[in-house]
């Protein structure tokens, strides 16, 4: 399509939007929502590819079913598939028809992410934490409540105040919703290898009051430790070191050069998460690896001031 | 296309299709000449167009976008019978009461819809001001447009008519004054 009719047609959409937003009771909208109407149309035209070519969602489909990782739901992944429309090409088609696609697709994906949800909640351990606990069970909540697919679809609404090990900053709207609830239920199962009772004398031990206080990402505290654990030759799962034990581990670090910290670190974080046993949690985990490796290095190097 | 929502392309953008949809526009406005001309007030191709013009600068300054048609032919069929428009005025007064209308679309934060101000700027313009553009900005829509923003929603009701006197300030007609003023003259 010339961009000259693109632009044309394009601007088309976000009239037709405009007009429908305002039930055609205002002949102008102010810059700030005529950008929000434009974002949304934008959003929802990237929206109208096949369900294996979407992109830009870092969140893969096919992957994660072919790995079980939702093994622990009654998720109905061919449903999901399925309902997602098929269309062999969809350069021949206009842009309107291009945006209804989008738009559909859009729709099924929340309504496939609410349900994914609801059977996922029961099977999530927040430890006690409170604001883990908010995000999760008030956050998302709000987010299906309020999700607007037709004038806001690139708005995820809800504050994710309980970080993630490993964010996509690129995805908006219901993709960061999707991208976010998967990478979730994958840590929450790397969590659920560990005895609770171990994680949450951790969360105890590292920050007194943590039921309120703990702001941080739960697996990150529990995959530090089970580094120095496992420098310090201890059950990794018991997440348990006494004082002269992790004196000892920073001793120890402080001793190797400051360059060759993060890639010792590193080694052991590949070595850990290439023994996962399915896929969907490699590749998050091995993604996440320079994450890791960089706190934590950076936490010896301030012990070492 | 992603720079497409950048406000510097999407400004160029917008007003590009401005330009293409005025023409089109300023044919379908000489069509209100046939009411208004029963009130002996008229607009020439080139005044149509002069307003137009005004039209772009002012939705610019106040930073608002009209993706179809304009809100002129609402204001010229609601302003035409007015008793303070003459001909030689009737160009400048529609060129403020689009700029003024735009502004309070801002001020109201869009919380009116376009029939519910016009209505209002129309029963305040004829009723209260006399005719006072400046009174009718500076005054009367100020007045309104903070009732709104601190959550007055009652225009709804009445589709914006007699709704200024409640947020009059001045006291105006009062039976009780002129009669004791003409019982004064007569004695």
């Amino acid at each position: 399509m010339k961009e000259e009719a693109y632009i044309s047609e394009l601007l088309a959409l976000v009239a037709r939007l405009t007009d429908r937003y305002t039930s055609m009771e205002s002949s102008s909208v102010s810059y700030e929502t005529a950008q929000m109407l434009m974002e949304a149309v934008l959003y929802t035209l990237e929206h109208d590819k096949k369900a294996e070519d979407f992109h830009p969602v870092s969140f893969d489909v096919s992957s994660a079913i072919s790995s079980n990782a939702f093994s622990n739901t009654s998720f109905d992944t061919e449903s999901y598939r399925n309902t997602l429309i098929q269309i062999e090409d969809t350069n021949e088609l206009s842009l309107a028809e291009r945006y209804e696609i989008g738009y559909q697709n859009i729709l099924d994906k929340a309504l496939h992410a609410k349900q994914w949800y609801e059977q996922l909640l029961p099977h999530l351990d927040t430890y006690g934490c409170q604001h883990y606990y908010d995000t999760l069970c008030r956050g998302m909540k709000e987010f299906f409540r309020r999700y607007d697919a037709r004038f806001q679809p690139q708005n995820a609404l809800i504050l994710f105040d309980y970080p993630l090990l490993k964010w996509d900053h690129s995805l908006q709207g219901i993709d960061l919703i999707f991208d976010y609830l998967y990478k979730i239920s994958l840590e929450n199962e790397l969590l659920s290898w560990y005895p609770k009772y171990a994680v949450t004398d951790l969360l105890k031990q590292t920050c007194p009051g943590y039921t309120q206080r703990f702001m941080d990402n739960v697996c990150e505290l529990v995959l530090h430790t089970s580094f120095y654990c496992a420098a310090a030759r201890k059950p990794i799962r018991e997440l348990a070191l006494d004082r002269y034990e992790e004196n000892k581990i920073r001793d120890m670090f402080t001793q190797m050069p400051q360059e060759n910290r993060k890639a010792f670190v590193t080694e052991f974080m590949n070595q850990l998460f290439t023994s996962l046993p399915n896929s969907a949690m490699q590749q998050y985990f091995l993604s996440a690896v320079d994450h890791l490796a960089g706190n934590l290095t950076r936490r010896f190097s301030v012990d070492d001031m | 296309m992603g720079n497409l929502i950048q406000k510097e392309t999407g400004d160029t953008l917008l007003h590009a299709l401005m330009e293409a949809q005025q023409t089109k526009e300023e044919l379908a406005l000489l069509q209100c000449n046939t009411a208004s001309e029963q009130f002996g007030l008229s607009l020439t191709k080139e005044e149509i167009h002069a307003l137009m013009e005004c039209r772009k600068d002012s939705l610019k300054k106040y930073q608002r976008v009209e993706f179809g048609k304009s809100i002129l032919d609402k204001l010229i069929y609601a302003f035409c019978d007015s008793e303070f428009i003459e001909e030689d005025t009737y160009l400048d007064t529609l060129k403020e009461l689009q700029d003024i209308f735009y502004q309070f679309k801002n001020q109201t934060q869009d919380q009116m819809t376009d029939d519910e101000l016009i209505h209002i700027m129309k029963d305040s313009f004829e009723c209260v001001c006399f005719g006072d553009l400046d009174y009718l900005s500076g005054t009367c829509l100020e007045r309104i447009a903070k009732a709104v923003r601190s959550g007055y929603r009652g225009y709804q009701e009445t589709d914006g008519h007699g709704e200024y006197e409640q947020f009059s300030e001045e006291q105006r007609w009062d039976k009780n004054a002129y009669l004791s003023a003409f019982n004064d003259l007569v004695q």
